[in-house]
């Protein structure tokens, strides 16, 4: 038992788990520091809200995509929407319906492919599934849609007509 | 019996970790709506923030007074 309590002394004495500087922390420093932690969050979140104030939504303008008979029944195909830098995919399911999202997974923006055996949207970065023809988080850490982009067959040519938040 | 000096420490304490979570939670809503496009969910997250802001200068306050 004594020795027990020695060996505690002694570790306490060798590793001590206080410092010199931690006595003269006192409860106001603390509570300092805080005041700057939560007033540096308060501010970032003010400055991320003027951000999304200024930020606007790019619907892009209507214009061609590809040829219906090019796209195989229940299969995709990708393209740049609503620009060059805005990775797309549209979907024919195996009913013939057309539908195009943003390939931009809401999660943390990796791409989405089309799983054909199940005709939803798969995100392989943390398994996140959409539905196919609404665009909806199915499965996985996404919560919000996919991005939809109104789609039309004009004589034979699907165009895309516009982006959806 | 309880150390009432201990029982302020733990307030503090529970406080804090409040706090500091809630601004954490606050800073992802207000990413994602900007992700989202979503202004007004942003300004609903900066609001609360400041208020958790003051609430913490309102602590300092306190601490200073008493
Ligand atoms: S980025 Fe798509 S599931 Fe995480």
């Amino acid at each position: 038992m004594t020795d027990k309590k020695e060996t505690r002394a002694l570790w306490k004495e060798r590793f001590p788990t206080e410092t010199a500087s931690e006595e003269d922390f006192t409860r106001r420093e603390f509570v300092r520091y805080l005041v700057v932690a939560s007033g540096a969050f308060a501010a970032t979140n003010i400055g991320i809200a003027a951000w999304a104030s200024t930020r606007n939504f790019d619907t892009g303008e209507p214009r061609p995509i590809v040829a219906v008979d090019k796209i195989p029944e229940n299969g995709s195909y990708l393209f740049r929407y609503p620009t060059k830098d805005g990775p797309a995919i549209l979907v024919r399911l195996s009913n013939g319906d057309l539908h195009a999202f943003s390939q931009k997974c809401t999660h943390l923006g990796c791409v989405v492919i089309f799983e054909r055996d199940e005709e939803e949207l798969y995100c392989p970065c943390h398994k996140g599934f959409f539905d196919a023809s609404d665009g909806r988080a199915t499965a996985g850490p996404p919560i919000r849609p996919l991005g939809r982009i109104a789609v039309e067959v004009r004589d034979g040519v699907v165009w895309a007509l516009g982006a959806e938040k | 019996m309880n150390n009432p000096n201990r029982t302020a420490s733990m307030g503090i304490g529970i406080f804090v970790i409040i706090l500091v979570t809630l601004q954490i939670f606050l800073l992802t809503i207000g990413l994602e709506a900007l992700l989202a496009y979503e202004p007004g969910q942003a300004w609903a997250a900066a609001a609360l923030s400041t208020v958790l802001g003051a609430g913490s200068i309102g602590l300092y306050v306190f601490f200073r007074r008493s």
